[in-house]
């Protein structure tokens, strides 16, 4: 009775644990691709490649991080070879927003034109921008996460302020 | 040496708006944008590009329960069986494998040095055993067949197998 308690509790945490690393993922994910389904797909194949590999995870303290780089990689991965960042989500809000069509149509315009400057960035430099300006990931997890180094990521993240400051300057003249 | 007037550079700036910079730079373009009207206006563009990107944070709705089962069901049928004397295999018939590492065997020269990793002809059409079902595409697999030969090949769907790498373990 009490074992089969505890393997409850510990299959019970186990779930928790998973949820909330498919939870970290997926917004990771999100943030590569930009929309929801392939966002799900991602996170899928990501888990489960993590899974697969679970021996390679010498230090279960650092799984968070090992399994921030297996999601990043894998939503790097799609985005190569599609070869194109779509954006489609633009009009949706979280179900707690409340706004006045007034304001949701300025909120689709603005994610419209932030869509386009983030076209114009490598896709290194627009992951390393989306996960420490969106994502609010700190420079040094934004370089566990791409697999780098965090002078890199600071590079990336220049390069990608810069060039989205000049689609900017263009766009207001 | 930069000279006192030196205007920091844009990167320098862009990073200074996000808290980006290290702790020499970031006192050095500080104290130098508290001077500097063009300096501080920039830092101030770019602090505003951030603040609208944070538009983009808000996530759309995601059943996440439901993902979470689609995840346990393709974890359930993919995952390597670990055989007793340590080599790792997907739960494909062995049958199946022999015949697919014969076929290898026919396309790539198997060299008498062990452990050794070497880089395998780009693509290679397998026939797909049952055992292939339920293997979603795009996972990687490690194949081992009669202790012989092993391969590590990407899954693409319909039965096809790209061979990335083979060794002899």
């Amino acid at each position: 009775m009490a074992a089969e308690r505890e393997a409850q509790e510990r299959a019970g945490a186990a779930d928790a644990a998973v949820e909330a690393h498919m939870r970290r993922m997926f917004r990771l994910i999100y943030r590569v691709v930009g929309n929801v389904p392939d966002a799900q797909d991602l996170t899928q194949e990501a888990l489960v490649k993590a899974l697969a590999r679970r021996a390679q995870l010498k230090d279960d303290r650092k799984a968070a991080q090992w399994l921030n780089r297996i999601a990043v990689n894998t939503a790097l991965d799609f985005v190569r070879k599609r070869s194109r960042v779509t954006f489609e989500e633009l009009d949706k809000a979280p179900p707690s927003c409340v706004e006045s069509p007034e304001q949701e149509l300025l909120r689709g315009e603005t994610r419209s034109w932030l869509a386009g400057g983030l076209e114009l960035l490598s896709e290194r430099e627009r992951t390393a921008l989306l996960l420490r300006d969106v994502e609010g990931l700190r420079a040094s997890e934004v370089a566990q996460a791409m697999g780098c180094s965090t002078a890199t990521v600071r590079s990336h993240i220049a390069n990608a302020r810069v060039k989205f400051r000049q689609y900017r300057g263009r766009r207001q003249r | 040496m930069r000279s006192r007037s030196a205007h920091p550079t844009q990167r320098e700036l862009a990073l200074l708006a996000g808290g980006d910079l290290g702790r020499f730079a970031r006192w050095r373009v500080t104290r130098h944008a508290a001077r500097c009207p063009m300096c501080r206006s920039a830092v101030a563009s770019y602090v505003q590009d951030r603040r609208e990107l944070g538009a983009l944070a808000p996530l759309p709705v995601v059943d996440f329960a439901a993902l979470g089962h689609q995840i346990r069901v393709a974890a359930a049928q993919a995952g390597p069986r670990r055989v007793s004397h340590g080599r790792r295999r997907w739960g494909i018939a062995g049958a199946a494998l022999a015949a697919a590492a014969a076929l290898v065997a026919l396309f790539l020269q198997v060299p008498d040095t062990r452990r050794e990793v070497f880089p395998a002809t780009p693509r290679m059409g397998l026939l797909q055993p049952a055992g292939f079902a339920g293997l979603p595409a795009g996972a990687d697999a490690q194949v081992t067949a009669d202790g012989h030969l092993s391969f590590r090949a990407f899954y693409r769907g319909s039965g096809q197998l790209t061979i990335t790498e083979y060794y002899v373990p």
